[in-house]
């Protein structure tokens, strides 16, 4: 599967690129098919067919969604002709208002499919895990994002300016897609899946960011709106960043220990302190926490959502706070989802003999997350001058710039003005180190320096059972009780051995997503049994065909007397 | 003798010899030969096309199909010369059948040869039915209950479209009749459509409406194409190869025909309505049926139906893109339907089998064969660099410009077709190998061309036939 | 898509070097067919797309504040050509495929030909995928006792 390695890159650079509607959707097309034969480079493992077939459905859906909108803009402009669909030919001719919103539609099928909104997601947390880590990575934080940029192509550049209600769709499903992204990857317990679900959580707190973006510049407040897109953007830097470090962790790890079980992992940090290290810093940084640099997209959104009461359109002014408590929501339990993957994984005791016998992963791997690490930072505590980069790309799509940020004294970034809020990532990442070495200082100085070493107390059970640790199911079994019932109609039984036996008890876990549930499965049973009924014609005998031969003439004859 | 009668001489001279030659290894190399001389001396037609006389014309549209016919006739028949080794080793093909076959196969060729350069209607009739009759005798070459079956099939469903297509070509010359008089100028084509304008409405549209379903019978329009899955399934590979990419178009090109014998109307029915919905009836139920195909050739067979119905659709939407959309698929759906068919054949062979569950894990077992099977599945699925890519771009862009539900209709069922084939796709390309029945020598070099021909004209149409295409799309109106 | 084939001289050479760029890629992945089974061959190729993605990257970077520049090269649809443009928001764009190719092929690099860094652990992944319409598991894991419920 080597040759399409360099294939996806080509093809993912060619979308960007791209200025008609054919070059895009070759390189887009292109770049499905490259990652589909990568997401099956194991196909020997049926499981990995199939996450690579309804990661090929989804992706030839979107295709043909884009298609379709491209031909509306097309059709805006000199009629039906080739020239009309090179990019500069629809701009010159916007689409009529109702084309314009189906564009929008079709464009939020398209692209949110490739990108992973609810309820088009399905194909992530199947295809991610299945792929080798550097392609997860490659699909997680750099596929959805091209993704994100075919969005803002189409939606902010061709389809002329937005209506006034253009952000509420977006809104709408953007809000549900960053709670309900987190909330599956809580209930993972395959690293790698866990990754994956985080993906879409991610992608959808960028559409809330381009949902404001939409929101504010149709109703008159475009420095609201380049605000807005600037933290979506932002986002979709760091996203690439912390998201492609964080499977190269998951990626060391499964080559150090042949796992991607939470299950069977649990104290690496000792093992692989460098891969730890790293990962801490990925995981801090998706969990929006300063100095970071998730923290600084995710307050730039919040900055916009807190602009919200200055639209003059009553729903918006409703949506916008609601999916401001969505998006918060969505980072609180981001935290929970990291906290439960780096200390299931790293801290601890090892679960099994694999994970106590790893070893720190090579060079190259190190080098590489040690780099997106250190670049994690760097974005969190310079912002500015990534905020001012960021401005020629926001300027021509909502018509102004945000004021610049880079010469700021002390690197702060003031987002609206001075009086209202301002960002200090380098204060606080020199706040956050000094305290913690004085309060590491202080502890040494003035805590109890008559350690004692000893057997942990057993509760008089002996045996020094790693199993016995907090897991990952446990941890998450206050939100699956909360959430996970009415959303993913999580079940849990519990088997206890009669009562005398020595066999352990057993809980199951059962859960089930609603999108599949309900919009896919049917969808294909409905194919299947369409598929079957359709099939009795294969088997008719040959008076049958001859009927419907002569049947199909009647029906021509009828139609030509009809027509006459 | 002029050029064209030379074309048409060399294939009818061809069949005589083969049928005399009994050593089939010599005959193999003959039908190689006599297939490469068609085919240079398609070239020398086409780049100095003879006037348009009473029984022969070239034009942009027939130039396309000849070409098309000339190069994938010749590569069929290396892929063929291959091919028996294998079938007279394992003895499924005796030499005396194979003497037939290779016999057959030149009359298939001159006859499909004659339905496109000739201008008269009737020739065309004739020619086309030879190509069915003999196309029957091939199908049921193995004499096995099934491919009895299928040619029995093949030839009743063949015979009502013949008899239904002789109905339309005799009301036409009716109508033709008190505008041009007796005589052969009332089958002549270019006449034809010259003085249309003055014809009964009524008769030219009843015309029509049996052309249309005589034809059809032969494109594999739905519901006529009960004989297609069979005859593709139990004939020879090769020939399912030719019937896939070559007959069905020669058929097409003949309802094209009359299709713009009859927009040429002004008065008569809009051809166009009743092209879209045989069109895309054909496209979505074979979408539909690929799903419960259990036989790979039969499976491609379907999605021969497919496409043969997306071109439809795309002819009856008409207009400069669609109509240039259709014929690009035309032609690259034949390349890429003949290579699916040589890598089936091949695989079938490999595998001693053609039921989809006995042909699994193909680019394990067999890496080449298997990638490029592979790779022209993808291509005739509309993936990228393949030219079926941007003639469905084409069409599904154009079509929902203009007539947004019916792109929506176009969409899901060019989605339910893809879906359908990725799925049978996974299965015959990866997985866990099925065992082997034995070596076999795989005739890669008509594969890559095909493909290599496809992959190129996706990303890069040459602007000579980027042209001829537009010309003739426009001929088509 | 040949290197040769720029026609329009009027562009940015950020926009030819990125083109280059892609070309690049798409030969790469050309040579990797034969390169795949020889030894080596797969750290020939990582190391090569990360050096090509690394240039990406640096052109990407720069052009973020430049004017838009645009190329039409012949291949295609025909008439149309194949359109190119390099304006910020696709610098952007090439910024995040630069990075991430530029960070996840030296990552590649540092694993043996044979052993890709992930996959599915040869079906050791717990059967049922999660959005399956039911998934049902015994345990955690086939091996780990029970979560005792809180």
């Amino acid at each position: 599967m080597l040759p399409f390695y360099p294939a996806f890159l080509a093809g993912m650079m060619l979308v960007v690129l791209a200025d008609d509607a054919f070059t895009f959707l070759f390189g887009w097309e292109f770049m499905s098919l490259a990652s589909f034969a990568l997401v099956v480079s194991h196909h020997g493992v049926a499981e990995n067919v199939r996450a690579g077939l309804v990661y090929l459905m989804m992706a030839a859906f979107g295709t043909l969604a884009l298609m379709l909108a491209f031909g509306l803009l097309a059709a805006g402009g000199e009629g039906v002709s080739l020239q009309a669909l090179s990019f500069s030919a629809m701009r010159a001719h916007g689409p009529t208002p109702l084309a314009a919103a189906v564009v929008l539609g079709l464009a939020l099928l398209g692209a949110g499919s490739k990108a992973g909104l609810v309820p088009l997601h399905v194909w992530l947390p199947l295809a991610h895990p299945a792929a080798p880590s550097h392609v997860s990575a490659l699909m997680s934080g750099v596929m959805t994002k091209v993704a994100v940029y075919g969005f803002i192509r189409i939606v902010f550049d061709l389809a002329g300016p937005p209506a006034w209600w253009w952000g509420v769709p977006v809104l709408l499903v953007a809000g549900p897609t960053a709670v309900a992204g987190v909330l599956y990857a809580l209930m993972q317990t395959d690293v790698k899946r866990v990754l994956a679900c985080s993906t879409i959580e991610n992608i959808g707190i960028i559409f809330v960011g381009l949902g404001l973006a939409l929101a504010f510049e149709a109703n008159g407040a475009p420095a609201v709106a380049a605000l807005a897109l600037t933290a979506a953007l932002f986002h979709v830097v760091n996203h690439a960043l912390f998201k492609s470090l964080l499977f190269f962790g998951a990626g060391a790890v499964l080559v150090a220990t042949g796992e991607k079980r939470m299950g069977m992992l649990g104290g690496l940090i000792h093992a692989m302190p460098q891969t730890a290290l790293a990962m801490l810093v990925g995981a801090a940084a998706i969990s929006a926490l300063p100095p970071l640099n998730g923290f600084v997209s995710e307050w730039l959104t919040f900055q916009a959502i807190l602009l919200s009461p200055d639209l003059p359109v009553w729903g918006l002014k409703m949506l916008i706070p609601a999916v401001g408590a969505l998006l918060a929501l969505a980072a609180a339990l981001a935290a929970a989802c990291f906290v439960r993957l780096y200390g299931i994984v790293f801290l601890g005791r090892p679960r099994s003999a694999a994970a106590s016998q790893a070893r720190e992963a090579d060079g190259f791997t190190r080098t590489a997350m040690a780099s997106l690490a250190v670049l994690c930072l760097a974005a969190g505590i310079l912002p500015g001058p990534v905020i001012d980069a960021l401005q020629g790309a926001v300027a021509p799509l909502v018509g102004v710039r945000m004021t610049g940020q880079g010469h700021l004294a002390w690197l702060s970034i003031i987002p609206v003005a001075e009086g209202r809020s301002s960002y200090n990532g380098f204060l606080v990442f020199v706040f956050i180190a000094l305290s913690a070495s004085l309060a590491a200082l202080a502890v040494h100085a003035f805590g109890s320096r008559a350690v004692r070493r000893a057997p942990a107390w057993d509760c008089g059970f002996p045996g020094d059972d790693p199993l016995a640790q907090y897991s990952a199911e446990s941890f998450a079994q206050p939100l699956r009780r909360v959430f996970g019932r009415s959303l993913f109609a999580a079940r849990e039984t519990v088997t206890m051995p009669p009562p005398g036996d020595m066999a352990p008890a057993r809980l199951s876990v059962s859960e089930r997503d609603p999108a599949w549930a309900f919009l896919f499965a049917p969808l294909g049973r409905a194919v299947s049994a369409l598929s079957g009924r359709a099939n009795a014609i294969a088997h008719l005998n040959i008076r049958n065909y001859l009927a419907l031969v002569f049947g199909a003439l009647v029906l021509l004859l009828v139609v030509l007397a009809l027509w006459a | 003798m002029s050029l064209v009668g030379l074309l048409l001489a060399i294939p009818s001279a061809a069949a005589l010899v083969l049928a005399l030659v009994p050593d089939w290894r010599l005959a193999a190399r003959l039908n190689v030969g006599a297939s490469a001389a068609s085919f240079l001396m398609v070239l020398a037609v086409v780049r100095d096309p003879p006037a348009a006389g009473p029984l022969v014309l070239i034009d942009g549209l027939n130039s396309i199909v000849l070409v098309l016919n000339g190069f994938v006739v010749f590569t069929t028949s290396l892929f063929s010369a291959r091919y028996v080794v294998h079938e007279a080793a394992t003895g499924r093909l005796p030499p005396l059948r194979l003497r037939l076959y290779h016999a057959l196969y030149q009359v298939l060729a001159f006859a499909m040869t004659l339905a496109l350069v000739t201008n008269n209607l009737g020739v065309m009739w004739v020619a086309i039915e030879i190509a069915t009759l003999t196309t029957v005798v091939v199908v049921g070459l193995y004499r096995t209950h099934e491919a009895i079956e299928a040619a029995w099939k093949y030839f009743m469903l063949g015979s009502v479209g013949i008899a239904l297509a002789l109905f339309g070509t005799i009301l036409v010359y009716v109508a033709a009749q008190p505008v041009v008089g007796e005589g052969q100028d009332g089958m002549i084509w270019s006449v034809l459509v010259g003085k249309v304008a003055a014809f009964d409405p009524g008769l030219i549209n009843l015309a029509f409406v049996f052309l249309l379903l005589g034809y059809g019978t032969k494109v594999g329009l739905t519901p006529l194409n009960a004989w297609l899955p069979d005859a593709h399934a139990e004939g020879p590979t090769p020939v399912s190869a030719v019937l896939s990419g070559l007959l069905l178009n020669v058929a097409l090109y003949a309802v094209l025909r009359v299709k713009m014998l009859v927009a040429a109307h002004p008065d008569a029915l809009a051809p166009g309505p009743l092209l879209m919905a045989a069109g895309l009836a054909s496209l979505l139920l074979a979408g539909v049926m690929l799903y419960r195909r259990r036989d790979i050739k039969r499976l491609f067979a379907y999605s021969s139906i497919e496409h043969m119905g997306l071109m439809v659709f795309a002819f009856g939407i008409g207009g400069p893109i669609a109509n240039f959309a259709g014929l690009l698929h035309m032609a690259m759906h034949a390349l890429t339907k003949s290579a699916i068919y040589f890598a089936v054949g091949a695989a079938a062979q490999a595998k001693g089998s053609q039921r989809l569950s006995d042909i699994t894990g193909l680019t394990q077992s067999h890496p080449a064969l298997g990638w490029a099977l592979v790779a022209a599945v993808a291509a005739i699925m509309g993936m990228p660099p393949a030219g079926v890519f941007m003639s469905e771009f084409l069409l599904v862009t154009s079509t929902f410009a203009r007539m947004p539900a019916l792109g929506v209709a176009l969409a899901v069922s060019l989605l339910l077709g893809f879906g359908a084939l990725a799925g049978k796709l996974a299965g015959i390309a990866f997985g866990t190998p099925s065992p082997d029945a034995g070596p076999v020598k795989v005739a890669y070099g008509p594969i890559f061309a095909h493909l290599a021909l496809v992959f190129v004209a996706g990303v890069w149409l040459p602007p000579a036939i980027a042209d001829a295409l537009r010309q003739a799309a426009a001929a088509l109106g | 898509m040949p290197a040769s084939a720029i026609t329009s001289a009027a562009s940015a050479p950020a926009l030819q070097l990125l083109v280059a760029g892609i070309v690049a890629l798409v030969l790469l992945a050309a040579g990797a067919v034969p390169l795949a089974r020889k030894a080596g061959g797969s750290a020939l190729v990582y190391g090569a797309a990360a050096a090509i993605c690394v240039l990406v990257l640096g052109t990407a970077l720069s052009s973020l504040g430049g004017a838009p520049a645009s190329l039409i090269l012949p291949p295609g649809l025909p008439e149309l050509g194949g359109r190119l443009r390099l304006d910020a928001l696709a610098a952007v764009g090439l910024d995040g495929d630069g990075l991430g190719g530029a960070a996840a092929s030296p990552f590649a690099l540092g694993f043996p030909p044979g052993c890709a860094p992930g996959g599915a652990g040869g079906g050791a992944s717990p059967p049922g995928a999660m959005p399956a319409t039911s998934r049902r598991r015994n345990g955690c894991c086939p091996s780990i006792p029970p979560s005792w419920p809180a």
